[in-house]
């Protein structure tokens, strides 16, 4: 029963981390339609910045605000700068996802200059503890998860209830049709790019602090996991990547109970297949579609 | 007919030139140093011959072996097969008094040591191939552990130096970790331990709980293990939070600079070198021994390709070592013919006298007394299969303090049972 609590516990709170990420990706993926593989270096990128700006500390609130407002400022800039600049020049989305890869290995390659020969670490503190159960959690580890929780709200929040929400999903759903309606795509682009980048930096940073020690490759196997966790809930829905990180945390929890730790990944991935096999579209996409980039 | 004496002179002339090329030397016996001096494992080569040059020198300078001189051959195998294979070939056709060859080839030995064994040439190794902890070679001998043995050194140092029984086998599930596991397992049976439980665990995930779960569960009293540092320091600080810290033993794979921050930062320092200790190949780098081979080493000259970094390389000083026995082996002989004084590598480490120097050695065998050598790498004994354990230290993290050595019996009992 015991090790229930703890899959169940700590597989929201794997979940929990991977789909601040997700939503982020499959936000901007749903939006702008550029398949951003440089994602992973900005998420490092936060964790850099992050510790460099802290001193290492680990507190928890300025680490979120450093790392959304980073995240947002650099996916912002990648946005207007590399994507818009490549676009006007008529480049695929196939080359679209190659720029964003060179993208991400020169910041991951520069974040390896600056980092020098040995791992960066964050200062010990000591962490409060609060027990559900057989189960102990920190406060850090709660407050990941209660961020997921408002994180998921207020995309909801902004999705549903605002204009520029209406104007996203309307972009998201056909951008031709919606610019034609008077949507500003250019607006809707720019806050697609600072919220993804947003959220990619709190994640990056709740990495960095989760993990306390990290080097220049610490974002790319979360990337990876972000990624499937977007794809199995369906590329481009928000609400799908929250079940996808839900499905991908537990599913990886499970294998550790019931296979072998080894498998956690594997499992993961098992699923994607699976799902993918029944839905091409993805759990909450409704069905596939050929995108064009939103230009 | 004078044509034909002429010509039948000339022939005779000509054989006996060519019989003269490939006689051997009669005052000179080859070591080759077989090892890669070219290509990506290129410092390989260069770490052995800083062992075999200044023990080569000593032997010389002492008055050879039986009057001859000896000599370190280098011989490039390129570090894979397909070069090594012909090289060996080469080697063996070619070179007049070889009398026996070293190396440091991890990955060759399958293919490089029928050939010598074959060709009756005793073969000095530091090469880890874990197939050869039980090989049958006659004329194969290796001083330096295979790579596997970390793992039963592990199972040793719970066994023999702490009251724990129940172990838990926490490796992450890379390559370089998971080759410590047999060995763990292995020696834990043949040493009654109990490995309570054991998980492979995936590097880089942000949670282990699930894993500290089980593995607390089994109530284990200590932990061995190896993983990257961002592994173990996500580990770590979990198996904190959960009140659940572990005495733990790491392996060489966790000893670096990396790991040891991962860890610092994720339960502290004092927790740190309170609850750790790290197995790792012990090599003294002092004493009498040392001081010898190293006063030799850095009066090499231009032999030796930077000296001074291989002053505390267990490989270079291993190489040493190789070199001292087999010319300790061929006095202790009297012989320098390879099927004669093979026989006697193993003799000269188990004898009633032990010396630490090729010129100790000799002037015990001449006093007519039986040897035990014990050079740089310390003890070096032989099992069945001739292979040397090694001896162990146990260290304090990060202070690298030498808490407690393990001898090759030790883990050799691991190993066998």
């Amino acid at each position: 029963m015991s090790l229930l609590q703890t899959v169940v516990v700590y597989g929201i709170y794997s979940a929990a981390l991977v789909a601040i990420g997700a939503v982020g990706f499959t936000l901007q993926f749903g939006i702008t339609n550029v398949l951003n593989l440089s994602y992973g270096a900005v998420l490092t990128s936060a964790i850099f910045v992050h510790h460099w700006v802290a001193h290492a500390s680990v507190a928890i609130g300025p680490a979120i605000l450093v790392g959304a407002v980073w995240g947002a400022g650099f996916s912002w800039l990648i946005g207007r700068y590399v994507v818009a600049a490549y676009a006007r020049r008529g480049t695929s989305q196939f080359g679209m996802a190659m720029v964003t890869i060179a993208l991400g290995l020169v910041v991951q390659y520069t974040l390896e200059g600056i980092q020098g020969p040995t791992i960066l670490s964050y200062t010990v503190a000591h962490a409060r503890q609060f027990r559900l159960g057989a189960v102990v959690l920190s406060d850090l580890q709660l407050v990941i998860i209660g961020s997921a929780v408002v994180v998921m709200l207020a995309v909801h929040v902004l999705l549903r209830y605002t204009r520029i929400g209406l104007a996203m999903r309307a972009t998201a759903d056909d951008a031709a049709l919606s610019q034609g309606c008077g949507v500003d795509a250019a607006t809707v682009r720019t806050v697609a790019w600072l919220v993804s980048g947003a959220l990619c930096g709190i994640c990056g940073v709740f990495l960095g602090l989760s993990t306390g020690s990290f080097d220049a490759s610490i974002g790319g196997g979360l990337f990876v996991t972000v990624v499937a966790a977007a794809v199995l809930g369906g590329i481009g829905k928000p609400y799908g990547a929250m079940v996808g990180a839900l499905v991908v945390g537990l599913g990886g929890e499970t294998a550790a109970a019931l296979l072998s730790p080894a498998y956690k990944d594997v499992l993961a991935w098992c699923l994607l297949l699976v799902v993918l096999a029944l839905r091409p579209q993805g759990i909450f996409a409704q069905y596939v579609d050929r995108r064009q980039l939103v230009r | 007919m004078g044509y034909r004496k002429t010509v039948c002179g000339v022939v005779a002339v000509l054989v006996s030139a060519l019989a003269g090329c490939g006689s051997t030397n009669p005052t000179t016996l080859t070591i080759a140093n077989f090892d890669p001096f070219s290509g990506p494992n290129a410092n390989y080569g260069y770490t052995e011959q800083a062992g075999c040059v200044p023990a080569v020198n000593l032997v010389n300078a002492a008055g050879g072996v039986l009057g001859r001189k000896l000599t370190c051959a280098i011989v490039d195998d390129r570090g894979d097969p397909a070069d090594a294979v012909p090289a060996a070939q080469k080697l063996l056709a070619t070179t007049p008094g070889l009398v026996a060859v070293v190396d440091s080839n991890s990955g060759l030995l399958s293919a490089t040591t029928p050939l010598f064994n074959a060709a009756h040439i005793p073969e000095l190794s530091l090469g880890g191939d874990v197939p050869f902890d039980k090989n049958t070679y006659e004329y194969f001998w290796r001083t330096i552990p295979g790579d596997d043995v970390n793992g039963y050194a592990v199972a040793a140092y719970i066994k023999s130096k702490t009251s724990y029984r129940r172990v838990a086998s926490m490796f992450s599930a890379e390559e370089a970790a998971q080759g410590n596991v047999p060995g763990f397992t292995d020696g834990s049976k043949h040493l009654g331990l109990t490995v309570s439980v054991h998980q492979d665990l995936a590097i880089d995930q942000p949670s282990y709980q699930t894993e500290i779960h089980k593995m607390v569960a089994e109530t284990p009293q200590v932990m061995a293990m190896e993983s990257d540092a961002q592994t173990a320091g996500v580990l770590y600080g979990q198996l904190k939070q959960s009140g659940s810290l572990l005495p733990t033993v790491l392996t060489a794979g966790a000893d670096n600079a990396d790991f040891d921050k991962a860890v610092v930062a994720a339960i502290g320092e004092d927790a740190y070198k309170a609850h750790f200790v790290k197995v790792l190949l012990y090599t003294q780098s002092s004493g009498p021994a040392w001081e010898t081979f190293d006063k030799a080493l850095m009066s090499a000259g231009g032999a030796v390709k930077d000296a001074s970094e291989h002053e505390k390389d267990t490989y270079s000083e291993a190489a040493y070592d190789n070199v001292t026995m087999l010319a300790l082996a061929m006095l202790a002989a009297k012989s320098t013919d390879p099927k004669v004084f093979n026989h006697s590598i193993d003799a000269i480490t188990k004898g009633g006298t032990v010396v630490h120097t090729f010129a100790e050695g000799k002037a015990a065998l001449d006093a007519g007394r039986s040897i035990a050598y014990q050079g740089v790498t310390g003890v070096v004994a032989f099992d069945k299969y001739h292979n040397n354990a090694g001896t162990w230290g146990v260290f304090e993290p990060l202070t690298q303090r030498l808490i407690t050595t393990l001898s090759p019996a030790d883990v050799q009992a691991a190993q066998n049972g």
